[in-house]
């Protein structure tokens, strides 16, 4: 029964990144277009997209097999980094629950992009794949300080214990436990290259910077594992704030479940149209921009860190 | 333990002792075959076999729990005791698979240095310089253990300065002497000396027995000491300026040994003498922790901005020695304090340290190839080599994602257990240590990428073929090893396990499970490898089902006409600017640090030699030459009455003869000096001063003539209680009478002046400080 639960819970997993990654991507755009006052493309549209692409043959600017490899590993780290994340309270079958596994699976998502986007001789991919560097390298300290914030709360690093691990926390560790939500919000806002922090893709910049030279089937799988990274990302938050509430209601395993499940669902969609106003209403930031808000953020943490830190010694 | 070696036993020899006796093989055919290619290649083929044969001893420990090994050595006349626990048995590892590996390499490498010639001499060195480092890790006696460090610290010296036709190679080689005499050789005889001495016990796991009762403040000035020592050897920061310069210098087979094997000694050093001989202490745990992430960001954000493919190595070097330093202090903090999680701070230490020495290793025998094709370290001029050299390709990006801690490598795992030891301490200041090194390992990736994109990636610019296969096949050992390792973690930490268990006896078992697949930490956070793999390969396939790749190639053109690629690629220099820009305050603060230390050394070495000279100058010549000549022949007979105490034998008298030749000549000189001047006025205002600094002189002579004597005879006393074997001591004097003449010929390559001044306020220092050590501990 535990096998067949998890088992079950993976499939669904894999199926809720892929198909769910175009589908959001859709009522983004959806919600995009009609704050612009325009009519804007059906739901459907990144679905018909893909599906395009994916029938289509790639032009290859190199010989690199890194380049032809690059959006598969890259479409495979995404879902694999989505059956790490709880499916309900059900754990998939994962070769871990852990927080640092997770964030680095999902990493080499960005590591395959990076990859490809330097190995063609092409100034806009260099230019791309270098900001995606930067960007991580400035926003993996804040994301370091929420986790470590959390780790010091709970004592744990699995993911789902550090959730159930917050319901069962006093009211000021509670109120730690919410500014490290806010850190943790930020960096993985920053991390999913939501406007303004698309400056790795910017599309109109440097004609979308390491997916330049891409066309074809694997230009689509590289889109759609960006789109399920996204997923991935949200889900993961919403599963943090969804997981300690239903565990501080006691509810029963079956019943806990289902709440849940369709809770995530529901958080996840409510975030997305949340981004997606969010972008619609700001340009994108310069590359030095970007850096420069994190570093403050960064350091904001570290004072936040410190506090915490002593408090918890005390 | 010993058994099972003798089971495998050759003519009544042990495996351990069969290997020793073809490294000595190796070095004397080594010696014998002068310049000849022929003799090298069967020298470092003896290496080879040599270091394949240590090979079985941390399989032992890993999978049979062997209880540790005491031999005693029959060499040069005397018994070394010799030790091996599972802790020796990481090293044996790491210096074995690394010496095999870059021997096979040598064979076809070496053809690069075809210039300088000496091949013979180069492998002897070599072997030499491997075999040092497992004595180092295995002797039982403290003063061989300084022994074998010296040896180890003057054969690395003589391989780093190996092309020293080379001005720079001859500056940074001679940065290296320096630094490493002052800086770890000084600490650490002060610190043996000191131990020894006051315990009276040499062996080092008798030490472990009476060390518990020692002054908790001399325990505290002995951890200081030996972090000092063992720091500068590491590459910890702020001691770590010598590294960068000294590393690349070297020959590439040589960088590997030194950045693989070397540094990770001083680690084992660190552990050994501050965890396994004294007692742990919390503060110490901590204070390694702290310099380890200092040199974890130090280390890696400096790399960032290198473009010259060894020397990013070399400081990534300096960075992944501060995460084997951050693991390594979290477990000894937290095993001071009783926290089970110590064993796995510990073994997620030591496991980096296997780790490191594996993929840097590999990174410095691919910068190796690219630098033997191209000629050129400099990532600027390179390019598209992945055309010409797939395999070297392949092989360096297995190593570049494994330094870079990407999953299922072994540097993920290694990584993955240091953050949950540090994050889940409970301490504050370790977490944040743990934040940092999460932050860098995003760091190491951004420098790895570059490293592998800008030599590896684009269009060629350089014509080039791939490397012989000899040096493929050494490479693809280690690369073997990153990808085993990392997927069947058990493979190494059940001797990891082994390992800390020596060093921290309370952690129990529970804090770390491990099977064939499972990692668990704390019974909580598991990571299986295997599944990670079996998942991947599924969803790849998953991938694959819904549209396989297909696609051509196309040239790009431009109104009619073929584009020249080559322009289109970023230059190494144009990586990562806005941050590196963003991010400048620190490099020179870092710069700032790291070059001030270097100066300061410098600066204190002229300083001590100008002040010297300036009391030369002011007194009167001819009170010089006869107070130098006096205290010369007080020196003399007070070290010709210590040396035939001590040994009797001709050793000592020659010393003192030559200080007698000296005295004389000196005295000579003086008087003539003075002969000239008395027919002026001065001189007899002169002579009045000279007559009362005179009797001053006299008495300051008397007085430390009756010191020297004193500390020789304390020194006397001590000695002859703990050295009975006279034999020791005499095969002691006899080996350092061979470094001093292996100094000799290197003054023949190195600026004599430069050398003799250093050398003479090198041992200045050590006797200076070796008086106040003695003085301040006599009761």
């Amino acid at each position: 029964m535990h096998y067949i639960s998890t088992l079950i819970a993976t499939v669904i997993a894999i199926v809720l990144g892929m198909g769910l990654a175009p589908l959001l991507d859709g009522i983004s755009r959806k919600v995009k277009a009609r704050l612009q006052y325009r009519q804007g493309p059906p739901i459907v549209q990144t679905f018909y997209d893909l599906a395009k692409l994916l029938r289509m043959e790639s032009v290859l600017p190199t010989e690199s097999r890194l380049f032809v490899l690059a959006p598969y590993i890259a479409f495979a780290s995404a879902l694999a980094a989505m059956t790490t994340l709880p499916i309900g309270t059900i754990q998939p079958l994962s070769f871990t629950g852990d927080i640092f596994v997770f964030l680095y699976v999902l990493a080499m998502v960005s590591i395959s992009m990076m990859l490809a986007g330097f190995v063609v001789p092409n100034t806009y991919s260099g230019i791309g794949a270098n900001r995606e560097m930067m960007l991580i390298l400035s926003i993996e300290p804040v994301l370091g300080m929420g986790i470590g914030i959390l780790a010091l709360l709970t004592g744990s690093l699995s993911l789902i214990d550090i959730m159930r691990g917050i319901a069962t926390l006093d009211f000021y560790k509670l109120l730690f436990a919410i500014v490290a939500y806010l850190l943790l919000m930020y960096a993985i806002y920053v991390e999913g290259g939501f406007i303004p922090f698309d400056v790795a893709e910017a599309e109109t910049e440097i004609l979308e910077g390491p997916l330049c030279e891409y066309s074809g089937r694997l230009l689509g799988f590289f889109k759609w594992a960006l789109l399920i990274k996204r997923v991935v990302l949200v889900w993961l938050y919403s599963s943090l704030i969804v997981i300690p509430i239903v565990t501080a209601l006691k509810l029963g395993a079956y019943l806990s479940f289902i709440v849940t499940f369709i809770l995530q669902l529901f958080l996840t969609v409510v975030m997305y149209v949340g981004i997606a106003v969010i972008e619609a209403l700001n340009a994108r930031y310069r590359i030095d921009h970007v850096i420069s808000y994190n570093t403050r953020v960064l350091l904001v943490s570290i004072l936040i860190f410190i506090v915490v830190a002593v408090s918890v010694y005390v | 333990m010993l058994p099972i070696l003798g089971t495998i036993s050759v003519f009544k020899l042990n495996l351990f002792e069969l290997s020793l006796i073809l490294y000595l093989v190796a070095i004397v055919i080594g010696i014998a075959s002068r310049g000849s290619k022929a003799g090298a290649n069967l020298s470092f083929a003896i290496t080879a076999l040599a270091a394949l044969l240590l090979l079985p001893i941390p399989f032992i420990y890993g999978f049979l729990s062997a209880e540790p090994i005491e031999l005693s050595l029959w060499m040069f006349g005397t018994s070394i005791p010799i030790y091996i626990d599972a802790l020796s048995a990481v090293l044996i590892f790491v210096i074995s698979i690394l010496t095999l590996t870059s021997s096979i390499y040598s064979i076809s490498y070496m053809e690069y240095y075809h210039e300088i010639g000496m091949f013979g001499y180069f492998a002897a060195l070599f072997s030499l310089f491997s075999v040092s480092m497992i004595l180092v890790v295995t002797v039982n006696s403290a003063l061989w253990f300084l022994f074998m460090w010296e040896v180890m610290t003057l054969a690395s010296y003589f391989l780093i300065n190996w092309e020293y036709v080379e001005e720079s190679v001859r500056r940074a080689a001679w940065k290296y002497f320096i630094s490493m005499h002052f800086l770890s050789t000084l600490p650490l005889v002060l610190a043996i000396a000191a131990l020894v001495t006051i315990t009276g016990v040499d062996s080092l796991t008798e030490l472990r027995t009476v060390t518990p009762t020692l002054d908790p403040r001399l325990i505290a000035v002995l951890h200081l000491l030996f972090l000092i020592g063992f720091g500068a050897k590491a590459g910890a920061v702020p001691l770590h300026f010598w590294l960068p310069d000294a590393h690349p210098a070297a020959p590439s087979n040589v960088s590997a040994l030194l950045s693989g094997a070397m540094i990770k000694v001083a680690v084992y050093g660190l552990l050994r003498f501050c965890a396994f001989v004294l007692p742990i202490s919390y503060v110490l745990g901590l204070a390694i922790a702290v310099i380890g992430t200092i040199s974890l960001m130090v280390g890696t954000l400096t790399a960032l901005r290198q473009t010259d493919a060894k020397r990013l190595l070399a400081y990534h070097s300096v960075g992944q020695m501060g995460y084997i330093w951050l693991g390594v202090g979290t477990g000894l903090a937290l095993a001071a304090i009783g926290n089970p999680l110590a064993v796995v701070g510990l073994v997620a230490g030591l496991y980096h340290l296997i780790n490191h020495a594996l993929f840097k290793g590999l990174l410095f025998l691919s910068a190796g190839s690219i630098l033997f094709r191209t000629r050129t370290r400099d990532l600027n001029v390179i390019g598209g080599l992945a055309r010409y050299m797939p395999y070297t390709a392949a092989l360096t990006l297995i190593a570049a994602l494994s330094i870079a801690g990407v999953p299922p490598f072994n540097g993920f795992v290694s990584k993955w257990l240091i953050y949950e030891s540090t994050f889940l301490s409970g301490n504050g200041i370790l977490v944040f240590c743990g934040v940092m090194a999460l932050f860098i390992s995003a760091a190491t990736l951004a420098s790895f990428i570059k490293f592998y994109t800008t030599a590896f990636g684009g269009v060629p610019k350089v014509e080039s073929r791939e490397v012989p296969s000899s040096m493929l096949f050494g490479k693809s050992i280690l690369a073997a090893l990153c990808i085993i390792t990392g997927v069947i973690p058990i493979t190494v930490l059940n001797l990891l396990l082994a390992a800390s268990k020596t060093i921290a006896p309370i952690a129990p078992p529970t804090a770390l499970t491990v099977t064939i697949s499972f990692v668990t930490v704390a019974g909580i956070s598991t990571f299986i490898p295997l599944l990670l793999i079996v998942t991947m390969a599924v969803l790849l396939l998953l991938g694959f089902a819904i549209a396989v790749p297909r696609g051509r190639v196309v040239a790009p053109w431009d109104c009619g006409e073929r584009v020249e690629l080559k322009h289109y690629k970023l230059l190494a220099l144009h990586y990562y600017r806005t941050y590196e820009e963003y991010i400048h305050a620190l490099y020179e603060l870092s710069h700032k640090l790291s070059e001030g230390f270097g100066h300061a050394l410098i600066k204190t070495a002229y300083f001590l030699a100008n002040a010297s000279n300036t009391v030369a100058t002011t007194l009167s010549r001819r009170i010089t030459g006869a107070a130098l000549s006096r205290a010369m022949k007080a020196l003399a007979s007070a070290s010709d009455a210590m040396a035939s105490a001590l040994s009797g034998k001709a050793i000592g008298n020659a010393l003192s003869r030559i200080m007698w030749a000296l005295a004389t000549a000196s005295d000579a000189v003086a008087s003539t000096l003075s002969g000239k001047a008395i027919s002026s006025a001065l001189s007899r205002v002169m002579q009045a001063l000279a007559i009362a600094s005179d009797a001053v002189a006299t008495a300051l002579t008397r007085a430390s003539v009756s010191m020297v004597r004193g500390i020789g005879e304390f020194v006397l006393h001590n000695l002859k209680e703990f050295y009975a074997d006279e034999a020791v001591f005499s095969s002691v004097v006899n080996a350092l009478h061979g470094i001093a003449r292996f100094l000799a010929w290197t003054v023949l390559r190195t600026d004599i002046n430069t050398f003799m001044s250093y050398s003479a306020l090198f041992i200045l220092m050590i006797s200076l400080l070796v008086i106040a050590l003695v003085v301040g501990v006599t009761p």
